[in-house]
């Protein structure tokens, strides 16, 4: 097996998570910056009147935004268009792309300041963009690192999670052609003075969609720095992409939405800035882009839609699970899809493409069930990756299955049973009862490369 | 492409054949709040910004004491209702520069150092304030200046998040844009640091104005 480099997704999640498995730097990285979202989490529903209650609350309100869908998603068009709006539906990624490049082909447009946004980068806009000789720039922090430094994200919050203070000075310095201070603030000074000439030049602004509120016509971004103000605020255009499951019915459901998606994610009441964007700037408004473009997604939504799957659609993707979850920790981002990571994506990534590499994320899970323990939205992860597991069994390699099928049949009978029992017996005296670190055997040999088998008995259960 | 009509038929196919849900939110969610000028002090100092308590008279004293700490400003000022009548004297009694907003211009606004607006309503619960869009006010003042004053009167202020999207639910127009803004900008994207001001303002001054 070739040592597999972050941001190479063609090896299994085994390989791919020795990158992060193998540097305990990036591995105490990644734990220190969960842990804290994690301890911040907890402070955070502290502040709550009743946090179990209000889960099921909201856990109800996406249920209904989900059974209701096609209902929410014409009130939205309404709304939207009635403030001046304009609305697109995207059946895949490339209707998407396609949309928003032909309209920055008619806007003129050079440069496109993003905010952090998976969804576009479920669709592949950056690269879109790049392709048609337009500059996509990413102003999210962690988002602009990692777009310099030519990686993925590695989390749905925090995507440069897995970098530390010197790989970013040394990543800034070699943009700045000089020595930047290992500094976090110096660092951030730098990004910010060269993000700040893009906000003010750049023709278009695209950004996600945090929920978009179907009755009043009115989308909600959320972020921390203010890039996200600023890609709805400073462009000429903006355009705003939303996986089409982003949606609440009004105001008072977003209330219950927003006290559960900061907290459930680094502990805060609200994230700093709650943007709630209403079409483009009015008649007598000083500032604000001329055009607001809505692109609604479905890219294999609705194939999850009206199955056992769709309480994973209700997912407002705060990332508390992936903060909770034993495997993230250890193997990183990277060693999902490139996509979406953790839990939320093992579930969802099989569900919205079919490839070998998604459909082994399932099994990348103690099914420990302390992701579907902290879901503000209550989606059973746990349950979900089961239930996937189950529906591939059935495509599960030939070999696997037959010893499997062998296996059931030598252990069927109590006389069979009993020869394994003694042949264990005989291992336990072989080995003297140690631990077997190690199996002679080829392909068995694959079970101790990783864990040591439980040592053998030197008389069977029956003889003691 | 997909026309409309074909992509929500194909949504309401699929859910066709499962059940439709409903959904009543519990009055009692939201906490009560039992002094909130105090609560609202807390919460604005806890999430980074700064509190101040004045009166229209001393508005301007306030502002001139905000000004006092920083190096040679420049100050914007929305025409807005809200901002008190004595703020503008007593910046040029600094002997700082003083702009209006909207005249200013965007490009302008993006060198100044001090951006004072009004905050059509705040927020106990969160110590947040909500800018709006609506003129004489603007998106630039409160987002491109590196400190960022915001006057809010004490008859605006409400207990809960909550209450604040009924109140933004209840408006008889709304402005394009509307933001709740929930202490400076900040990120911990570079090793878990705390850094503030990385795109909008790193210091945020919000000044309860009270009855004289």
């Amino acid at each position: 097996m070739s040592s597999t480099s972050p941001y190479d997704y063609s090896g299994t999640f085994r390989e791919r998570s020795r990158v992060s498995v193998e540097a305990p730097a990036m591995r105490s990285a990644i734990a220190v910056a969960v842990d804290n979202q994690a301890v911040g989490r907890e402070a955070g529903y502290t502040s709550l009147v009743d946090h179990q209650g209000l889960r099921e609350v909201a856990a109800r309100i996406r249920d209904h935004n989900l059974s209701h869908l096609d209902r929410h998603l014409e009130r939205l068009t309404e709304t939207w268009e009635a403030a001046g709006g304009e609305v697109f539906f995207a059946s895949d990624a490339a209707e998407a792309c396609g949309y928003v490049l032909d309209l920055a082909k008619r806007s003129e447009v050079r440069t496109a300041v993003k905010s952090k946004s998976m969804v576009t980068e479920e669709i592949g806009l950056n690269r879109a963009f790049e392709d048609a000789g337009i500059e996509p720039i990413e102003t999210d922090l962690g988002q602009y690192i990692v777009q310099m430094a030519g990686e993925p994200p590695s989390h749905i919050v925090a995507p440069s999670i897995h970098k530390s203070q010197e790989d970013v000075t040394e990543l800034f310095s070699r943009i700045a052609g000089t020595r930047l201070p290992n500094d976090a603030v110096a660092l951030t000074r730098f990004a910010r003075d060269r993000l700040r000439e893009r906000f003010l030049t750049a023709e278009m602004g695209v950004s996600g969609v945090n929920l978009a509120v179907a009755d009043e016509g009115t989308l909600t971004l959320v972020t921390n720095e203010g890039n996200g103000r600023m890609c709805v605020s400073m462009p000429r255009v903006h355009v705003a992409i939303m996986g089409m499951e982003r949606v609440v019915w009004d105001f008072d459901q977003l209330a219950v939405i927003l006290n559960l998606l900061a907290r459930s994610n680094t502990g805060q009441k609200l994230s700093q800035y709650t943007s709630l964007v209403h079409g483009p700037r009015r008649a007598g408004e000083a500032d604000g882009p001329e055009e607001t473009h809505l692109v609604i997604l479905d890219n294999g939504r609705s194939n999850i839609l009206g199955t056992r799957y769709q309480e994973a659609l209700r997912c407002i993707r705060c990332g508390a699970c992936l903060n909770v979850c034993p495997v993230f920790r250890q193997a990183g981002g990277h060693a999902y899809d490139p996509v979406y990571s953790g839990p939320i994506g093992a579930v969802i990534t099989p569900l919205l493409k079919n490839t070998q590499q998604a459909h082994e994320l399932p099994h990348a899970s103690t099914l420990c069930g302390a992701c579907t323990e902290v879901c503000p939205v209550k989606i059973p992860l746990h349950d979900l990756l089961l239930y996937l597991r189950q529906d591939h069994a059935h495509e599960a390699a030939p070999l696997e299955r037959m010893s499997y099928r062998l296996w059931s049949r030598a252990w069927a009978t109590p006389r069979r049973f009993a020869w394994f029992r003694r042949g264990a017996a005989l291992i336990g005296s072989v080995t003297r009862g140690r631990p077997v670190r190690r199996l002679p055997l080829p392909l068995m040999n694959r079970w101790t490369k990783g864990r040591a088998l439980p040592p053998f008995p030197r008389k069977s259960k029956t003889e003691r | 492409m997909t026309d409309r009509a074909t992509f929500i038929g194909r949504v309401r196919d699929r859910i066709a054949d499962r059940g439709k849900t409903s959904v009543d939110i519990p009055s009692d969610w939201m906490p009560t709040i039992e002094d909130p000028v105090a609560r609202f002090e807390l919460e604005v100092t806890a999430v980074g910004g700064t509190f101040h308590a004045a009166t229209p008279a001393s508005a301007g004293s306030v502002l001139a004491g905000i000004l006092a700490d920083l190096d040679g400003p420049s100050v914007v000022v929305t025409r807005e209702e809200a901002v008190p009548a004595t703020v503008p004297d007593a910046i040029t009694a600094t002997g700082a520069e003083l702009l209006w907003w909207p005249e200013a211009g965007r490009e302008r606004t993006a060198t100044i150092t001090v951006g004072v607006t009004a905050a059509e309503w705040a927020v106990a619960e969160t110590g947040t304030v909500l800018i709006s869009s609506a003129p004489p006010g603007g998106r630039a003042p409160s987002l491109l200046t590196q400190v960022h004053v915001a006057f809010v009167s004490v008859d605006r202020l409400l207990p809960t998040v909550a209450d604040l999207f009924r109140r933004i639910a209840e408006m008889p127009t709304r402005p394009s844009n509307l933001v709740l803004v929930t202490g400076p900008s900040k990120t911990a994207d570079i090793e878990n640091v705390l850094v503030r001001g990385v795109h909008g303002p790193g210091d945020l001054h919000v000044v309860l104005v009270g009855p004289d």
